[in-house]
C-alpha cells in the first residue's frame, strides 16, 4: 500500500518494498536509510499539517524513524510496516496536541501558532499555469485551507490528512488509530463539514 | 466521543458524506429543490478542489520537507545500534580466536544471493544447531550454525533450477569465510515479484 502515497520520492532503487524493509529488519543500513528516503516526506507533511510547526513536525519524523528502526526486527509482516510508520506518526503528533493543551490551556491555533512571519505560506505552484491570477488564486485558497484545519480537533484533521492527503482508506486509518471504521468516517465526514464551512467564511 | 462519531447530517436530513460522494455528478431532483444541499454542494465542491490542489502541492514542495540534519540524526542513531548478534567461531590462531558476527554473515549470504539475476535476498537468519547454544553463550562454532536464507524470485524464473544456482552461489560465498556444508544452508522462496 505504500503507493498510495507517491509523492516527490524516488523509486526503492529497483527493489520491492517488501524486499528493502526485509533487508532492514536485518539491521541493513543502506536498506533502511532508503526506507528513510521514503518515508521521512509523508510523514513530515502529515507532522507538519498536523502541528503547523516545523522544528516539532521535525523532531516527530527523527522520533518515528528511530523508534521503526528499533522496531523493524521484531515487525512480524513487513506488510504491515507503512500502516505501522503512519501509526506512530499520528499518534506521536495527537500527544503532543496533547501535552501542549495540558500545559497551557489556550485553543490551538490561536496562542500557539508560530508568528505569521515564520509559518510558510504556500509558494505558487512549481509549474507554471496558463493563468497567474488563478494560481494566485489557488494558492491564497490552500494557505486559506491550512488556517482552517488548525480550527478543527486533532482527531478529525489526522483522519482528514490520512484520508485525503496521504490517500488511506477508511478500513486503514481504523486499523493504524485503532478505532472502528464508522468513527473515522464520522470525523473525516466532520472534518469536511467543518472545513468546507471555514473555507467560505475564509473568502 | 460519542457526539464526534455521529453522522454529521445537513439541514435537510441528508448526511454529509452522501452528498461528497456525488459532488462531481449533477443535481439529483432532490438537490433541484433543497436550500441546504445547494449550499453545502458549493462549499463542498470548493473544498474538493483546494483539497486536490494540496495534495497535488505539497509533496514537491522543498519547504514541506525535513532538513538534512534529521536524516543524519537518525542514521547516526541507527548506526550507534546495529545489532551484530552472536559470534561465530571460524578459527583458532596461536595469538587466540577469530570470529565473525552474525550479522556480517548474513550481510555476506545476501551479498552472494543478489549476484544472482532476477533472486532478491531478504532476511537471513543464523542459528545454532545445538538448542543450548541458542541460549547460552554468544559464540559458537562454525560447525553448529545454520543459515536460513529468504528470498524473492523473479516470476519469469523456474524456481527448482533458481533455487539449486542459489545454493551453490550461497555456498561458494561464504563458505570462503567459514567453513560450511551444504546441510548448513536452506534457501527459502518467500514470494515471487513480477519483472
Amino acid at each position: 500500500m505504500a503507493g498510495a502515497d507517491d509523492g516527490s520520492v524516488q523509486p526503492l532503487v529497483g527493489l520491492d518494498e517488501i524486499t528493502v524493509i526485509s533487508r532492514a529488519q536485518d539491521g541493513d543500513l543502506d536498506a533502511f536509510e532508503q526506507l528513510v528516503d521514503v518515508y521521512q516526506g509523508r510523514i513530515f507533511r502529515l507532522a507538519y499539517r498536523m502541528l503547523n510547526n516545523r522544528p516539532d513536525a521535525e523532531d516527530i519524523v527523527q522520533e518515528t524513524m528511530i523508534a521503526a528502526w528499533r522496531q523493524l526486527p521484531v515487525l512480524v509482516t513487513p506488510a504491515a510496516f507503512s500502516g505501522w510508520i503512519y501509526r506512530v506518526c499520528t499518534n506521536e503528533c495527537l500527544d503532543l496536541l496533547r501535552r501542549r493543551r495540558s500545559h497551557q490551556e489556550t485553543s490551538w491555533g490561536e496562542g500557539e501558532q508560530e508568528p505569521q512571519s515564520a509559518r510558510m505560506r504556500s509558494p505558487a505552484p512549481a509549474v507554471a499555469a496558463a493563468d497567474p491570477a488563478a494560481t494566485a488564486e489557488m494558492s491564497a485558497q490552500m494557505d486559506g485551507l491550512a488556517d482552517v484545519l488548525a480550527t478543527i480537533t486533532p482527531e478529525q484533521r489526522a483522519c482528514w490528512l490520512l484520508r485525503e492527503m496521504h490517500g488511506h482508506s477508511y478500513q486503514r486509518i481504523a486499523e493504524m488509530l485503532q478505532i472502528s471504521e464508522a468513527s473515522v468516517r464520522g470525523r473525516i465526514a466532520r472534518a469536511r463539514g467543518q472545513l468546507a464551512e471555514g473555507m467560505n467564511s475564509w473568502r | 466521543m460519542a457526539l464526534e462519531d455521529e453522522t454529521p447530517r445537513l439541514g435537510c436530513g441528508r448526511r454529509i458524506d452522501d452528498l461528497w460522494e456525488v459532488i462531481d455528478q449533477p443535481l439529483n431532483p432532490h438537490e433541484k429543490s433543497c436550500p441546504d444541499c445547494q449550499q453545502a454542494r458549493v462549499a463542498l465542491y470548493n473544498l474538493a478542489s483546494v483539497t486536490e490542489a494540496m495534495r497535488q502541492h505539497d509533496p514537491g514542495q522543498a519547504a514541506l520537507q525535513p532538513s538534512g540534519r534529521v536524516k543524519e540524526t537518525i542514521m547516526m542513531v541507527a548506526r550507534a545500534e546495529v545489532r551484530r548478534g552472536r559470534r561465530i567461531q571460524l578459527a583458532r590462531t596461536e595469538a587466540g580466536t577469530i570470529h565473525i558476527s552474525a550479522h556480517a554473515l548474513a550481510a555476506l549470504a545476501r551479498f552472494a544471493a543478489d549476484t544472482l539475476t532476477g533472486v532478491r535476498a531478504r532476511r537471513c537468519s543464523i542459528d545454532p544447531f545445538t538448542p543450548a547454544a541458542r541460549t547460552g553463550d554468544a559464540v559458537v562454532e562454525s560447525s553448529d550454525i545454520r543459515i536460513t536464507l529468504k528470498v524473492a524470485v523473479s516470476s519469469a524464473l523456474s524456481i527448482p533450477p533458481t533455487m539449486e544456482a542459489l545454493r551453490e552461489r550461497v555456498i561458494a560465498v561464504v563458505s570462503a569465510q567459514v567453513a560450511l556444508n551444504s546441510r548448513q544452508i536452506d534457501v527459502i522462496v518467500e514470494d515471487l515479484y513480477d519483472v
